[in-house]
């Protein structure tokens, strides 16, 4: 009995032993399954793709952009609309998107992979930069190197931009461009886009750089003269026309759900003042019964930017036809949403003409296909002889040129308060000033605006994270604006 | 009753039987004073030696006694001890209840190793079944609330069914939203504190600290609390114990509406004029007035009884169609939506015992009707806890449970949840709630469901009338619970075999295999009606677009343990060793998909029936340690104790470099009243302890135990989705993660004292103890403007000290009368962030909002107590004034810190009123001082105008609501912006409340924790089965009227109760404090 006692002692220790004999061996147990350690290039470019058209659509750049430039107004809960404050956080698009076109370049897969990768990071930069004003750039996304990089001043990032953009559209060659869902890959789209982002870029620097000799008209030529050409067809546009199902258009989405947008009045009146057909299009009707799911019922009635909450719910309760941003049909889930258009392109040549930057372009090169490419890009019929002459295509007045602009961007938000500040200084919805200066569009603060005083907001300020996170380069940024990290305060370009 | 009851603590008793030289056998019978029965299980020993034996079912005993043997030593947990002199053969005894008998009580640590009171040196605190079941609580941690000193527990409302309690031991730390301690059945380690019947339980041992949690290495850092379930018990022949209750649990705490303002965003009715082409029948509405129904607010007209349209006026087929009704106040509609919720909760059990074996086996069974409509648990226990020595040597063991669950409805109170969600934060204060039951599953012909929330009427339109009676955002409350369902399945399965090998008196082996099998399944369904139903109700919430979703999961935790032990007396000394290995291992899986973006059928509930490409989820995760530990202590006449622990750990889930961790602890006790003995007949337990642990930690963070994968990270996942059909998409990981990784290290020392007065008549514990928490591995955040977010490294330093008290005693005690009372008081003295990074430049770290990050949420931020509420606020000037713009607006400051979400006082007080034997009175009350929450509801609900205050006077006696000019207006005080005068200003209400929103000033929806209150009372009666003369068949009986959460005695907010707030942050929407009243009938046979 008692050897059968010892057999089993013995058994446990040895159990105990053999237990622990190697207990820091574990294999693979710590290996999560479900994922690889080296990316595949082309699924991180695909999924930037899908990401990016938010920029130009509701991403708080464009979609506070496009309240601020009375594209839309808030309809039954405003807040962006009276200008509350718009402490914003830009950090989650670097760790983002911006990060995933930087671990292409890292990767170095193929020139082209680099040079897409790079252009579209300076896409995104000028959003950042024209929102916020002073960000990281030469030191961002630099990983461990510099986990608080400093904040670049906005000049400096343009000229950074720019200087990214001209060596990207110098790199396009014949390597391999693969999950490129917006041109398929094709190089001499991606000349055009990179060079039309130039013009616009450049163009953007216009009130601060005036002179037919500096530096941003300079930029702007060479971006012209370069051989790979700018965007002069809707063919070309920098756009994406989803699949449905999972990746649908984002005004789509939109309105899939909630409707918290209206075209704002100020659109639907400069529509009417001018006979525009793309009034037809611009605003759909809210009592469309297929609102949503792609009618074709039009609206004019647009909201009144700006009002208190009363005033903003008693009105769409009193319009029941008041008009939603484009007309259903043309926010499916398969429509083509245009980041950059042939249309935005030409009228930026237009505009350097205007502000007599010394291109070799004409008028009726770029002014006239301009409006007409924004009819096309709609599907509307060319626009009349009556209208073109209405719009002074020979010789437009600035505010003639600004209105297209700014008529043939819609429903960028982005870009429509882009176009908005660059052409006024006060933002007290006054006519006053020089051509940059003359509020062309005539835009005034919003009545039931809560912010003290009431102006139109020129920029985004830091959040608090920011100050937490990066502080001293945070604050030595704010220091930088005059009046400080304040929404009143503006850009350097905007100075 | 109570001696019956506390028999089962006897088998806590192990009596050591050394074999020495015998001379004489002494006999006797132990008897209890109070009614003269015998006591089974009572301990008698030799005095001065380590001989005892335990008195049988009939209370007799007999033992062998050395000629050196003068004094018997009899003593029971509850009774106390006495000393009898040896006299002759025979010693009879009789006891007497007292208090519990401090030194006595024996502690339950890892591995179910026990030690005294006497000798054990950490704080830990012991609650019998009784005390922890004075009122039958749903689960453990309710429990335990009040009872414990150093403990804040963390309720739900009873409306959550199933929602997880949280305790904290000793303050938080860490950088999250803080880690409870675990939960220990029978030396098994639990995730969490489900899943446990409550009947089952002997006693549960709270472990404190570092030291205390040394033994149990990285999951003990943050304390454990023990349980050990109840055992057949020796000599009594079958028992037969059946526990029955009911509980009916009612809405108590809701917050203070305001109840002069209807609905609706315009503050005047609208006339409602006929228009071709609107319904026919509407024309007997034409002429008359309706309110905004289409927005969700209440700054609608003063409610004074007028004539208006209400809303369900406009839908055909119901006595209301087309009639007008008086606009009134509706004070009680949220509440009225609660029903009154059931839970019957009973349990069998069945349990004998011999010399050989002993069996237990109980069957529990809980059915519980929620608060709100709809929704049920169902829940089966099942317990099987037997061991039968084999032979003089060998004694196998095992102690199974299975629970199996089923919960049945969509509980929800996060924000916009279509009951608490809508009720708090968007909500018209007119609706009836009685009419909107009566219309519950109302439906248009066209098939649209009836809502309170539809469009005005001008808007109608007859080519789309859907558009009009569907609900703008929200839904008939009855008909969506009707139409969403949401059923979980969960199965588990836990417990143990042991095999032990006695080898002698002194030395035994155990080996142990513990197991830990969780299954569930659970399927969620919206109704397809719901999109048609509704306009922007798919917004917030996009199931309702029609919905399917399904999920298995599969978890498996296993450990092989090798014990052995030692234990050995020496003369004046005694040795207890133990030492042994813990092998374990966890496998986890899971599969879940969904449909998206609707049903293409509708109501067809199937993943295929997808509209958009249904998403699918895969998770496998896998974590071993290996551990080899051992804990002894030497002890010098039962008198002075040294114990240490040291076990070491190797993990799976930390870098090979720095896998193995040694936690340790070592401590001291000393009974020093047995220096005093001779002088001191009041002083009957005197005791010093000291202790230091420290704890070295795994990568674990929230339920996960140890951290899978966070190491190295996770790499590159691939999405699904494709594009269409074929591009891949793939995103870059935002953290990085630190090759040198490690866990933290948590080091506690502590010091306490424990007294014991008159024989046990008044007891008192403190404690003191500190500690801090280093190298905490995190993710540190970063300026996401370098690429990542952040990177997981070690950082930071966290301090803590406290001190708790416990008093026990029983102030009264004559003929027919006494009471008994438990006090438990602990200061959080210190716990605070030291440091978070001074390397990466890191001074905060965000943990958690409230749905919604503009207003205040839950962050660590360095040099501040841990916790912070912390984020937007009102901007002040150094003296605190508030700083307005000449708007008379307060300004935003984003960085306030409105203190931590910790109390700093917590306690309890356990009052127990015996009236002539049979009647007892527990009165349980604990509350908390300080500690921080902020509510969404509150900040949405003034926004909305629902709330008390913004219907509230002003400082000049009108309402807020009034015109500026006419004396109304909120009034702001403080300093101008530009020039730092005083400014004060008259603010319209409805523009103040929205330009909290607007100028992100979150001030007023910041609370504080601090409460007191009732949270148990049951009177008790036990049934005199003797004088009834059914003592043959009932052994016995008794019967208990109870309540929980009877009372808030106090509350700084009376809006919520601060003891059940839904998120360390605060709350966004949720459910309800409730109020219970029970009862419950034991009866044993």
């Amino acid at each position: 009995m008692k050897k059968i006692f010892l057999y089993t002692l013995s058994t446990v220790l040895i159990w105990g032993v053999a237990g622990c004999k190697k207990p820091s061996d574990f294999g693979n147990t710590n290996v999560d399954p479900a994922g690889i350690s080296v990316p595949v290039p082309s699924a991180l470019l695909t999924n930037v793709e899908l990401t990016l058209p938010l920029y130009a659509s509701t991403q708080v750049e464009a979609l506070n952009g496009a309240q601020y430039s009375q594209y839309y107004a808030e309809t039954q809960y405003p807040a962006v609309s009276l200008y509350s404050l718009p402490q914003i956080a830009f950090i989650g698009e670097y760790s983002g998107i911006l990060y995933d076109l930087q671990n292409i370049i890292n990767l170095n897969p193929s020139n082209n992979m680099v040079a897409a990768a790079t252009v579209l990071q300076q896409y995104i930069f000028w959003h950042i930069t024209d929102a916020w004003g002073d960000v990281p750039y030469s030191q961002a996304l630099k990983g461990l190197a510099y986990i608080s990089p400093a904040y670049d001043t906005q000049q400096s990032i343009y000229t950074g931009m720019l200087a990214s953009l001209t060596s990207a559209a110098a790199k396009f060659d014949a390597s391999s461009l693969s999950g490129d869902v917006i041109y398929g890959g094709d190089v001499t789209k991606w000349k055009k886009f990179t060079n039309s982002l130039r013009l616009l870029i450049s163009l953007q620097l216009s009130k601060k750089m005036p002179t037919a000799t500096d530096f941003a008209a300079t930029q702007f030529k060479a971006a012209l003269a370069d051989a790979g050409g700018t965007i002069t067809s809707n063919a070309d546009n920098f756009a994406i026309t989803y699949p449905s199902g999972t990746y649908k258009d984002p005004l789509f989405n939109l309105y899939d759900g909630r409707s918290d947008y209206a075209e704002s009045k100020t659109m639907t009146d400069l529509l009417a003042s001018l006979g525009d057909a793309r009034a037809t299009i611009y605003g759909g009707a809210f009592n469309d019964p297929n609102n949503v799911t792609g009618g074709t019922v039009s609206s004019n009635t647009g909201l009144p930017p700006g009002g208190d909450r009363t005033s903003t719910v008693i009105f769409t309760t009193a319009n029941p036809n008041w008009a939603m941003v484009l007309r259903a049909d043309k926010r499916t889930p398969t429509s083509t949403l245009t980041m950059i258009s042939a249309s935005e392109s030409l009228l930026a040549r237009a505009q350097a003409i205007s502000i007599g930057w010394g291109t070799t372009d004409t008028y009726a090169g770029t002014y006239g296909p301009g409006i007409v490419q924004s009819f096309e890009q709609w599907g509307l019929a060319d626009p009349t002889p009556s209208y073109l002459a209405g719009v002074g295509v020979a010789a437009p007045t600035f505010q003639q040129l600004i209105q297209q602009r700014y008529l043939a961007s819609y429903p960028d938000g982005f870009m429509g308060w882009d176009i908005y500040r660059l052409t006024t200084t006060s933002r007290d919805g006054l006519n006053t000033g020089t051509t940059f200066a003359n509020n062309p569009l005539n835009i005034k603060p919003g009545t039931g605006a809560t912010n003290n005083p009431k102006l139109i907001v020129s920029r985004f300020t830091y959040t608090a994270a920011e100050y937490s996170t990066n502080g001293a380069n945070a604050t030595a940024a704010a220091a930088r604006y005059t009046g400080g990290d304040k929404q009143d305060s503006r850009v350097w370009w905007d100075q | 009753m109570k001696k019956l009851l506390l028999v089962s603590l006897c088998f806590l008793w192990l009596g050591i039987a050394h074999v020495f030289a015998q001379s004489r056998t002494v006999t006797g019978t132990v008897i209890a004073k109070e009614d003269g029965g015998p006591i089974p299980g009572v301990s008698v020993k030799v005095k001065g030696t380590a001989l005892g034996v335990i008195t049988g079912a009939d209370g007799k005993y007999s033992i062998k006694v050395p000629e050196t043997g003068k004094v018997l030593v009899f003593g029971f947990i509850g009774y106390g001890t006495i000393e009898k002199a040896i006299t002759g053969s025979t010693v009879n005894a009789t006891l007497e209840v007292s208090s519990k008998a401090l030194a006595e009580v024996e502690v339950t640590s890892a591995f179910g190793i026990k030690t005294t009171q006497r000798s054990n040196s950490n704080s830990a605190q012991v609650v019998s079944s009784e005390e922890l079941n004075t009122v039958r609580q749903p689960n453990i941690n309710n429990a335990l609330a009040g009872k414990v000193a150093g403990i804040q527990v963390r309720s739900q409302s009873a409306g959550d069914l199933d929602r997880q309690t949280e305790v904290r031991l000793r303050g938080a730390t860490g950088f999250g939203s803080g880690n409870g301690a675990i939960y220990v059945v029978d030396g098994t380690i639990l995730p969490n504190s489900n899943d446990i019947n409550l009947d089952d339980i002997e006693d549960v041992s709270v472990l404190q600290g570092a030291a205390a949690g040394a033994l149990f290495g990285s999951q003990g850092v943050n304390g454990a609390i023990v349980m050990t379930t109840k055992k057949g018990k020796k000599g009594d022949g079958l028992n037969v114990d059946l526990n029955l209750g009911a509980k009916f649990d009612m809405a108590y705490i809701l917050p203070n509406y305001q109840n002069t303002y209807s609905g609706g965003n315009n503050p005047d009715l609208t006339q409602y004029v006929w228009k071709a082409g609107d319904p026919t029948a509407w024309q007997a509405l034409s002429g008359k007035y309706y309110p905004d129904y289409s927005d969700d607010s209440s700054w609608g007209p003063k409610m004074v009884g007028q004539e208006y349209i209400p809303w369900y006026a406009y839908y055909p087929g119901t006595q209301y169609s087309y009639k007008t009704a008086s606009l009134t106040p509706n004070p009680n509609n949220a509440r009225d939506f609660y029903q009154t919720g059931v839970n019957y909760d009973n349990t069998l059990a069945v349990s004998k015992a011999s010399d050989d074996y002993n069996i237990r086996f109980s069957f529990g069974n809980q059915i519980v009707k929620g608060i709100v409509p709809d929704q049920d648990l169902r829940k089966t226990t099942l317990n099987l806890n037997t061991s039968i020595n084999l032979n003089k040597h060998f004694t196998l063991a095992a102690n199974i449970s299975y629970l199996t669950q089923k919960q049945d409805g969509l509980v929800n109170d996060a924000y916009s949840n279509q009951t608490s969600g809508s009720f708090n934060q968007w909500f018209h204060r007119d609706l009836d709630m009685g009419i909107m039951k009566e219309l519950r599953g109302l439906r248009t012909p066209s098939g649209v469901y009836a809502s309170w929330n539809h469009a005005d009427p001008n808007t109608y339109d007859p080519s789309n009338p859907n558009a009009f009676y569907a609900g703008n955002y929200w839904y008939n409350f009855y008909t969506y619970q009707d139409l969403v369902s949401q059923v979980n399945n969960r199965d588990r399965l836990y417990g143990n075999v042991s095999l032990a090998y006695k080898v002698n008196n002194d030395l035994s082996f155990k080996v142990t295999y513990r197991k830990q099998q969780a299954t569930s399944y659970g399927t969620t369904t919206f109704a397809s009606e719901l999109a048609s139903s509704g306009v922007q109700t798919t917004g917030n919430e996009t199931r309702n677009k029609g919905y399917y979703g399904t999920y298995n999961t599969y978890s498996n935790r296993e450990n092989y343990e090798f014990l052995a032990t030692y234990n050995k007396t020496i003369k004046d000394f005694t040795v207890n060793v133990n030492a042994g290995s813990d092998s374990f291992s966890y496998n986890y899986a899971d599969m879940s998909a969904n449909t998206n973006n609707g049903l293409s059928i509708p109501d067809l509930f199937t993943v295929n029936n997808s509209v958009d490409a249904p998403t699918f989820g895969n998770t496998r995760q896998k974590e071993k340690y290996n551990a080899l530990f051992a804990t002894g202590s030497i002890g010098y006449k039962n008198m002075l104790t040294l114990n240490g622990t040291i076990r070491n750990d190797w993990f799976s889930t930390l870098p090979t470099s720095g896998a193995s961790v040694l936690s340790k602890s070592i401590g001291l006790s000393f009974v020093f009243s047995d220096l005093l003995k001779s002088q001191s007949s009041w002083l009957t337990l005197g005791k010093l302890r000291a202790t230091y642990g420290q704890v070295p930690q795994a990568l674990g963070q929230g339920t996960d135990p140890f951290g899978f994968a966070r190491y190295p990270g996770s790499g590159y996942s691939v999405s699904a989705q494709k594009y269409s059909g074929s591009n891949l998409l793939m995103q870059t990981s935002d953290t990085y993660v630190d090759p040198s990784i490690h866990g933290a290290v948590t080091t506690e020392k502590e010091i306490g004292a424990d007294f014991s007065f008159l024989n046990d008549r008044i007891q008192l514990t403190t404690t003191y103890w500190d500690g801090s928490t280093v190298d905490l591995p995190g993710s540190v955040t970063v300026n996401a403007a370098s690429g990542f977010t952040s990177i997981l490294t070690n950082f930071g330093k966290i301090t803590k000290k406290g001190i708790d008290f416990v008093l026990a005693g029983t102030p009264v005690k004559i003929k027919n009368f006494s009471w008994t009372i438990t006090a438990t008081y602990s200061n959080l003295l210190r716990d605070y962030v030291d440091e978070i990074s001074n390397k990466y430049g890191i001074g905060t770290i965000t943990v958690g909002f409230n749905a919604y990050s503009q207003i205040p949420g839950l962050y660590q931020v360095q040099g501040m107590p841990w916790g912070q509420i912390y984020g937007n606020g009102i901007a002040r000037n150094a003296n605190g004034d508030a700083i307005l713009n000449s708007s008379g607006f307060y300004t935003n400051n984003p960085k306030t810190a409105f203190g931590s979400a910790l109390p700093k006082h917590t306690g309890g007080v356990q009052n127990s009123f015996t009236v002539f034997k049979d009647f007892t009175l527990n009165v349980n009350i604990d509350g908390q001082v300080g500690g921080k929450f902020s509510s969404l509801s509150d900040f949405w609900g003034s926004y909305s105008g629902l709330t008390a205050r913004t219907a509230a006077l002003n400082d000049k006696g009108i309402p807020v609501r009034d015109p500026v000019a006419n004396g109304g207006g909120v009034h702001t005080v403080g300093v101008d912006a530009t020039t730092g005068k005083p400014v004060s200003y008259y603010v319209d209400a409805y523009t103040y409340y929205q330009n909290n929103y607007n100028n992100k000033t979150g001030d007023e929806f910041v609370y504080d924790l601090t409460f007191i209150k009732l949270r148990e009372a049951g009177l008790s009666y036990r049934i005199p089965v003797k004088k009834l003369g059914i003592a043959k068949y009932v052994r016995n009986a008794s019967f208990q009227i109870e309540g929980t959460d009877l009372l808030l005695i106090y509350a700084k907010t009376k809006d919520f109760d601060p003891s059940q707030i839904s998120a360390v942050s605060g709350e966004s929407g949720q459910l309800p404090g409730t109020r219970g009243i029970g009862f419950n009938l034991k009866v044993g046979f």
